[in-house]
């Protein structure tokens, strides 16, 4: 087996563990190259019949290409796509003018509070990677969230030999993470051995492209001639800017936050 | 004096020992613990000193650097609320609105050196010196300046703190991640003392972390981590007796040579949430039942608690919900100072003072800041934390700061009642007296 293929069957084992265990659950595609290449594994391992939804989180503010791609291949895969919006805090005119942070509490994590008290979830798929932000280096395979998606860092199971701890007392669901251990480069290196259609936005367009995507107002993109699948792939082999420095969530703060607390403040 | 000697009269060299008390000291040189600082203990003076209320580095370390009160820099705690909102944010370097000593100092040509000073992030450059900032400094390129530097910190490993994170859940962790830094510590002294200054600061952040974690095994030799702690110190005296010694080689003796703490400490008994104890007065309720954040606070509430011990009055015009009148401002400060002080603890008082802040701060920013800051006795750590159920409460933490038994070493005799504003007057009249 070569090294893609490694990642490919241990991502493929862990979904395939989590539906067992669940059964009540879903995969949230936010239609970046990351959740996009999750389904792409989903697929595979239910050979192309997911027998369970497909969630987009819809701000309203995505970018119009990551719509229409996300139209087209739900049709294309036959998916049984859900999408969850906060309906009520856009009506009362929420966006990122009003503050970015409460824009994406708001929009992303109200949103998907409120679509897993509907559809009842008991475990989500999500396709993030140890390696694409600080805090992250300390998520497990199988991380249980509590009912305000509290994630306690400091209180996980091990996760020794691939035994994955599936339940805990107050859990409210599981995040079920069966690429955490990708990096960005073997995502675009898989996306091009396994010819996965990805969203334009990544590809260089008059010498720039995004790195990392998700609503047109908060994304910056960086610059690079990288067109194709093919020089993503070198480039990133020599890059030395982090994937989503592009992204304007406050990560200082988060940082401080984290920091003050380890010291017994906040 | 040869054409190409160093030596010069009036070099300053402060070293910063972040949260050692002076009675902690005392007692260490007493033993024979601690021979390179004992040595100083017998050539100087050992003050006891006061540090800013409340007594944090954020705010002791930025009275230091601006010899001034948070009334004056604006610089109330590591957090802080937007204008006009519960919002949090934290304030930092960019935020202190008064003058570092060493900027004054740079001004009048003098090169100096500042490393690892907490409250410095991001760092600002020091006009002719150089400054590596320290606590909460976060990315390593925005804590160097002049950014010249930054390559050979990177290729030592410089380490701007310890990870407290996982030192907080693993002793052994803390103490070879103390250990490591120590190390790069020297390192980064070594880079920068070889250059051309007049004032060189080095802040050891390690004294502060070893306390909160495991202030236990100080006192008790049984404790599993007794011989590490005194161990550490250790560690710690020999780098500050290298200094020590490389300093006076530079000038001769001791005259410039300042050390200091940033605030004491002691152990814990409790923790005690403010807010919680606001709550149960009926002067403090929340719109939701698990607030965990400010911004849920009710209309009706009379006052609440920002990190550790800082009280703000829910003021009309100076919060959106505020409810208390101008008028009333001065009954609500005496009824909850004197709730406070009746406050008790399985029969023992909580606190011991509380502090009007128009007698404590002056400047035009002191509006900006509390109404009341309490001081509690020893053993009980104030907490300003929203959503804990209980008033009195236990976490792993061991160890809790102290306003009153901070430490100044100096040559000369600066007096009693020194407080920690006080020293950079101390510090730049060294260098009028050339």
């Amino acid at each position: 087996m070569d090294y893609l293929d490694e990642l490919e069957s241990k991502s493929i084992y862990i979904i395939r563990e989590a539906y067992v265990q669940f059964r009540k659950i879903a995969v949230l595609w936010s239609i970046g190259k990351d959740s996009t290449t999750l389904l792409w594994l989903v697929r595979k391992a239910f050979y192309d019949q997911i027998p369970f939804p497909v969630m987009h989180i819809d701000t309203s503010f995505k970018f119009k290409e990551i719509y229409e791609y996300r139209d087209s291949k739900a049709k294309e895969w036959g998916l049984k796509l859900l999408i969850a919006r906060n309906e009520a805090a856009l009506a009362d005119g929420m966006g990122p003018k009003k503050s970015k942070l409460d824009c994406c509490t708001e929009l992303k994590t109200n949103a998907l509070k409120m679509a897993i008290d509907k559809h009842k979830f008991k475990a989500l798929l999500l396709g993030i990677r140890r390696d694409e932000h600080g805090i992250r280096a300390k998520e497990r395979v199988f991380s249980p969230r509590n009912q305000d998606f509290e994630w306690d860092y400091k209180n996980q199971p091990p996760e020794l030999w691939d035994q994955y701890k599936s339940r805990q007392s107050d859990e409210d669901h599981i995040r079920v993470h069966p690429m955490l251990h990708w990096t960005e480069l073997d995502i675009w290196e898989y996306v091009r051995r396994e010819k996965i259609p990805i969203v334009p936005l990544y590809f260089a367009k008059n010498g720039m492209r995004l790195r990392s995507i998700g609503c047109e107002t908060c994304c910056n993109p960086v610059e690079s001639q990288a067109d194709t699948t093919d020089k993503i792939v070198e480039e990133l082999k020599t890059t030395h800017t982090a994937e989503r420095a592009g992204r304007a969530q406050d990560k200082e703060s988060a940082y401080i936050m984290q920091k003050l607390r380890s010291l017994g403040y906040m | 004096m040869g054409l190409f000697s160093r030596k010069k009269k009036n070099r300053v060299c402060v070293i910063g020992l972040d949260g050692v008390p002076y009675t902690l000291l005392k007692e260490m040189a007493g033993k024979g613990l601690i021979p390179s600082m004992e040595k100083l203990l017998q050539s100087g003076h050992l003050h006891q000193m006061k540090a800013s209320l409340p007594e944090i580095s954020a705010v002791s370390w930025t009275d230091f650097m601006t010899g001034t009160n948070p009334g004056t820099h604006g610089i109330f705690g590591f957090t802080d609320l937007w204008a006009n909102s519960y919002k949090l944010r934290f304030p930092n370097y960019l935020s202190v609105k008064e003058k570092t000593f060493w900027d004054l100092l740079a001004e009048k040509g003098k090169r100096c050196i500042v490393i690892n000073q907490p409250s410095t992030y991001p760092a600002k450059e020091i006009k002719g010196g150089a400054i590596v900032s320290g606590f909460v400094a976060i990315e390593l390129a925005k804590s160097v300046r002049p950014l010249s530097y930054l390559a050979s910190l990177e290729r030592m490993k410089y380490m701007i703190d310890i990870d407290t994170m996982k030192a907080r859940q693993d002793p052994d962790f803390l103490l070879s991640d103390l250990d490591k830094a120590l190390a790069s510590s020297r390192g980064a002294l070594d880079l920068f003392w070889k250059e051309e200054w007049d004032f060189f600061e080095f802040v050891i952040t390690g004294t502060d972390r070893i306390q909160h974690y495991l202030w236990n095994a100080y006192g008790d030799d049984a404790n599993k981590y007794h011989k590490d702690f005194i161990g550490y110190y250790q560690k710690v005296d020999a780098f500050v007796g290298e200094l020590v010694a490389s300093f006076q080689k530079l000038t001769d003796g001791e005259e410039g040579l300042f050390l200091l703490s940033d605030h004491g400490f002691t152990g814990i008994e409790q923790e005690v949430h403010l807010n919680t104890w606001l709550q149960q007065e009926g002067l403090l309720a929340f719109e939701i039942p698990e607030a965990t954040e400010l911004k849920d606070i009710s209309a009706d509430s009379k006052a609440f608690v920002l990190d550790p011990n800082r009280v703000y009055l829910n003021l009309k015009g100076k919060f959106p919900l505020g409810t208390v009148d101008e008028a009333d401002k001065k009954s609500l400060k005496e009824e909850i100072s004197r709730r406070l002080l009746a406050l008790e603890y399985n029969g023992r008082k909580v606190v011991r003072k509380v502090f009007d802040i128009d007698d404590i701060y002056s400047g035009p920013l002191t509006a900006k800041g509390p109404d009341l800051i309490v001081l509690s006795e020893y053993g009980f750590d104030l907490k300003g934390a929203v959503g804990k159920k209980k008033i009195f409460d236990r976490t792993e933490l061991q160890g809790m700061h102290t306003w009153d038994d901070a430490f100044f070493w100096a040559k000369d005799d600066h007096g009693a009642d020194l407080s920690i504003s006080r020293l950079a007057k101390i510090i730049v009249n060294r260098f009028s007296e050339e």
